[in-house]
Order: structure tokens, then sequence, then C-alpha cells
């Protein structure tokens, strides 16, 4: 697999296919820049691990592509511009400890789409703010974001952008916090459609685990504690098909909950 | 000899009372089977048995042996051998079915868990049951049919080994087939493991695997009449209507339609 990883400032790369940029900032106020085409049919993971930074990516998928990018360090700022004619699916896990992210989708060719999942483990302070551009007819948005809230707070705001005459798309949006503290998380979810020819959901749902779930395994034995544990994992790794993300997940489930 | 035990039992969900003062008493080597129309709080029973915290018991007691179950929470009731076949069993995303066994094993043989053992058990028993094998690395009942649902609940009966089962309406949503398999299943069980178990069903079918001790007509939250398997055939030639002088429709419990299909 395509591999690029971005730690300390220091870019890394073992790609085919792929052309990366990096502009590096000159001093604290600027903002850095990383540009990914895709030039033909790929897989790509990447790393960042960054701390007090901020950075913008902008990604030109050209081709259908699966992306892998997982986050770790200590804060961040972070603006993704996905530009798509293609199929784009993105798993991303996000490991750092505060992050303000804004993501900007746009949907640029007829029948383009992404389909992007999204897990994280709140430990401090994170905000997202994604923006999606249903731009052409036929399009396809399908995000998820599956976070667990273990005991900081995460703000989770999402646009669906569909103009008139934009007709047949698609836009799911999927978002799930589970709270496990008391401090306060938030999910503002928004569909800006003018057409009527759309089909558009959107889910927004803050808690804990329900109670028939926790039955279902406490009536097998399963004690509180790792019937949360077990329900946490499930959550988390769902649809996580990529073996070294699922790696660092299970293992960061393991440090936190065990 | 296990005994479990239950006393007077009132229970309201909603500020609704649904049991009321039950009475009910099962042993070890004994088959009880209970019948009665919808919403009679047939499923509610085996739930406040388990301890689900979605009910509250009002009033009476019960007993697992000589221990209170009242004040045990759900997972020390199953740890002491009670089993609850489930009638919609959950779906659980993303954790699997192997994981869930094996932490409800391990959790309750603590050091005397081997993995091999049970990977080997675990095997062999989806075998018996003419399971799929992917469906252990599959969601708990991630995208089972009904009848799939079912079997998995045997499975992890089967796996759990308890003293005291619980099935509600475990035939539901089988075909002949899986029927089939299912009751012999439960019956192999209970002559090898000599359990006490309660069936709760709408149909005569079922109880051509499984043979009844004892058959309970349930209405209105409590037992209204009490025998053996001749109980079955007196629903099913009058509805539940007959044994307290009323006439009642039977819902959709359509035992005699069962009966003229074989
Ligand atoms: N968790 C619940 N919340 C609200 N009402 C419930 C709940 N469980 C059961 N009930 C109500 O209790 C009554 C008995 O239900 P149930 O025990 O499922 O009946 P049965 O299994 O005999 O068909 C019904 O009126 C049902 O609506
Ligand atoms: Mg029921």
């Amino acid at each position: 697999m395509n591999r690029i990883s971005l730690v300390n400032n220091k870019l890394d790369s073992s790609i085919n296919d792929i052309k990366v940029e990096y502009i590096k900032a000159n001093n604290f106020f600027e903002i850095s820049k990383l540009n990914i085409d895709t030039l033909n049919s790929n897989d790509l993971y990447l790393v960042l691990d960054l701390d007090n930074e901020k950075l913008n990516i902008n990604f030109n998928i050209n081709h259908d592509t699966n992306l892998y990018i997982c986050v770790k360090g200590s804060s961040a700022k972070v603006k993704y511009s996905y530009n798509i004619i293609n199929s784009l699916s993105v798993l991303k896990y996000n490991a750092i400890d505060s992050i303000n992210e804004m993501v900007e989708v746009n949907l640029n060719k007829e029948n383009s789409n992404i389909n992007y999942i999204f897990k994280s483990i709140g430990t401090v302070k994170e905000n997202y703010d994604y923006v999606i551009n249903h731009n052409k007819l036929y399009t396809i948005s399908n995000i998820t974001n599956n976070c667990v809230n273990k005991e900081g707070s995460i703000n989770i705001q999402i646009s669906g952008y569909v103009k008139k005459d934009i007709k047949g798309c698609i836009c799911n949006q999927n978002n799930r916090i589970i709270n496990l503290c008391n401090n306060k998380c938030e999910i503002r979810p928004n569909l800006y459609i003018d057409t009527d020819d759309v089909d558009a959901n959107h889910s927004a749902l803050i808690g804990r685990f329900s109670n028939d779930e926790i039955f279902y395994l406490n009536s097998r034995g399963i004690n509180e504690v790792d019937a949360s544990n077990l329900l946490i994992k499930g959550f988390l790794l769902s649809n996580i098909s990529n073996e070294e993300l699922e790696n660092i997940i299970k293992e960061d489930i393991d440090n936190n909950w065990r | 000899m296990d005994t479990l035990k239950i006393i007077n039992l009132t229970v309201s969900v909603d500020d609704k009372v649904i049991l009321k003062d039950f009475n009910l008493e099962i042993k070890s080597g004994e088959i009880h089977v209970i019948m009665g129309p919808n919403g009679t709080g047939k499923s509610t029973l085996t739930k406040v048995i388990l301890g689900d915290k979605n009910y509250q018991v009002l009033k009476g007691e019960i007993y697992f042996n000589d221990i209170l179950l009242n004040d045990l929470a759900t997972d020390e009731r199953a740890r002491l051998g009670i089993f609850l076949g489930m009638q919609n069993p959950m779906e659980i995303e993303g954790v699997t079915n192997a994981d869930f066994l094996r932490t409800a094993i391990s959790t309750r043989e603590k050091d005397n868990f081997k993995l091999f053992d049970f990977i080997k058990e675990l095997d062999k028993t989806v075998d018996y049951l003419n399971m799929s094998k992917d469906m252990i690395h599959r969601g708990i009942n991630q995208g089972f049919s009904g009848g799939e649902k079912k079997k998995n609940e045997i499975l992890q009966m089967y796996m759990l080994k308890p003293k005291c089962i619980l099935l509600d309406e475990i035939d539901s949503g089988l075909d002949v087939d899986s029927l089939k398999i299912v009751g012999n299943s439960v019956m192999d069980y209970f002559r090898e493991y000599k359990s006490s178990i309660l069936v709760i069903t709408h149909y005569q079918r079922l109880l051509d695997y499984i043979k009844p001790t004892f058959v309970h007509i349930m209405k209105d939250g409590s037992i209204i009449k009490s025998g053996g398997s001749e109980l079955v055939k007196e629903v099913e030639q009058e509805g539940y209507g007959k044994q307290n002088k009323k006439f009642s429709s039977i819902g959709t419990c359509v035992v005699k339609e069962m009966i003229k299909d074989e």
C-alpha cells in the first residue's frame, strides 16, 4: 500500500501514481500545506503526527481511491479538502488529544461519491465542521461519525448542500456520540437542499448504549464493565476494514478501558 | 437439584401492572410450558427473572435455590446458571459472536478458561446446530434471519451450560428443518444435563419435540390453569377463552391453523 507520513513536520512517502507536495509553514502564524493528487486507482495510508500545528490538506481524487488516515499527536487545527471526480472511500481515526478540524468535500463530477467513516475517542476537546458540496448531478455522500467521549467534549457540525437543478443526489449523514461522562457534546446536522429530487437522511444521536443491548450482554453473565467494553469495541471497530488502523484502535481501547 | 421459585410476583412497566401475584416453581428435570395470548406478560416474566431494569418489581420474590434474586444484578443471576433465550434477540454491530461468547465464558471460568477448548467446542456446536461457520466472526445476530437468531440463542445455551433455561418463543421464525433441530437440541440438552426448562410457545408443533411435564395457561398477568399436555389440546380446540369462562380471541396465536398444516 502507498504510504505518506508527516511526523514532526517531516514528510516521508513511499508512493506510486500519487503526487505529494508539502509546504512547511515558516512560523507559528502560517499554515502548512500538504497537497496529494491521486493519478491512478490507489490505496493510500496517511499518518499525521501533529503538535500545535496548523495544516491544510488538499486531496485531488482523480481515480477511485481508498484512503486510510490516522492522526496522532497533541493538538492541531487541520483543514481537509477533498476534491472528487471519482469514487473515494475514507476510513479515518483520530488518536490526537485535541483537534479543530474542518472538512470540505466537493463532489465535482456526475456520479462522483464519497463514503466516509470516522472514529474517535474523546479525551480532551474535539471540534469538527463538515461541509459537503454536491456540485454535480447524481453525486453521493455517506458520512459516518462514530465517537466515544471518554472524558473530553466533542462537537460536530455537519452541513450538506445540494443546489437547485442538481438532481438525483444521495446525501446521508450518520452521527453518533457515545458520551460516557457528563461533559457536553453536541451534533448539529444541517441539510441545505434546494431541490425536490434528492435522497437525504441525517441522524444524530448522543447518549449511552441502550439498556436492551446491555441487558442482552448481562444476561449471558457478562458484567457491566466488560459489557461496556465490548460495546465500545464493537462501535469503534465496526466497518474498519484496514488491519493497521484496526490494531491502533484496539490498542487505544485497551489503554483507555483496561 | 435446582429450583426456581416465583412467589406472588407483581410487576409493572411504565406504571402499568403486567404480572399480578404470579406463582410458579420449576425444578431440575422438569419442563414447563406457558401458553397464553399476546400481551399477557409472558416475555415480561422471563425478563424479570433475569432482572431487566425496564421492569419494576412491586411485590413478591424470586428464588433460585435459596438465593433471593430480587436484589442481584442481571449478570450475577446469569452466572448462577439461569439462561434466557429471548423472543427478539438483540443485534449488536461490531461485537463478534466469538468475542461475545469468549467474554461470557471466560468471566465465568476465570483462570480455568482455555481458549483452545472454547474454540473447539464452539466449532462443534455450530456444526451440531447446522449453522454457518462464518457466523462466529460476524456481529452478534447482525444480518441474521429470524431462524438464525433463534439458533444463536440455542448455541449460547449450549456454550454456557445453564441449569435453568427460559426459552421465549424459541420456535417463532423457524422453518420446519430448523424447528426440528432446535426442538431436538433442547431435548438433547435436557436429557444430558437434567436442567429445568421453561418454554413459552403458541404452537403445538414445538411440543412434537419438547415434551412438557406441566402446561400452564397464562392470562392477564397470572396463571389461570395448570395441567399436563392435555391442556395444549384444550387450547387448540377452544382458544384461551374457555379457561376462565370468558370468550376471547387468541390474537395471532394460530394454534389451530398450525395443527391443520401437519
Ligand atoms: N419494555 C416495555 N416498555 C413498555 N411496555 C412494555 C414493555 N415490555 C412489555 N410491555 C407491555 O407489557 C405487556 C406484556 O408484554 P409481554 O410481556 O411482551 O407480553 P407477551 O410476551 O405475553 O406477548 C404488553 O402490554 C406490553 O406492551
Ligand atoms: Mg412475548
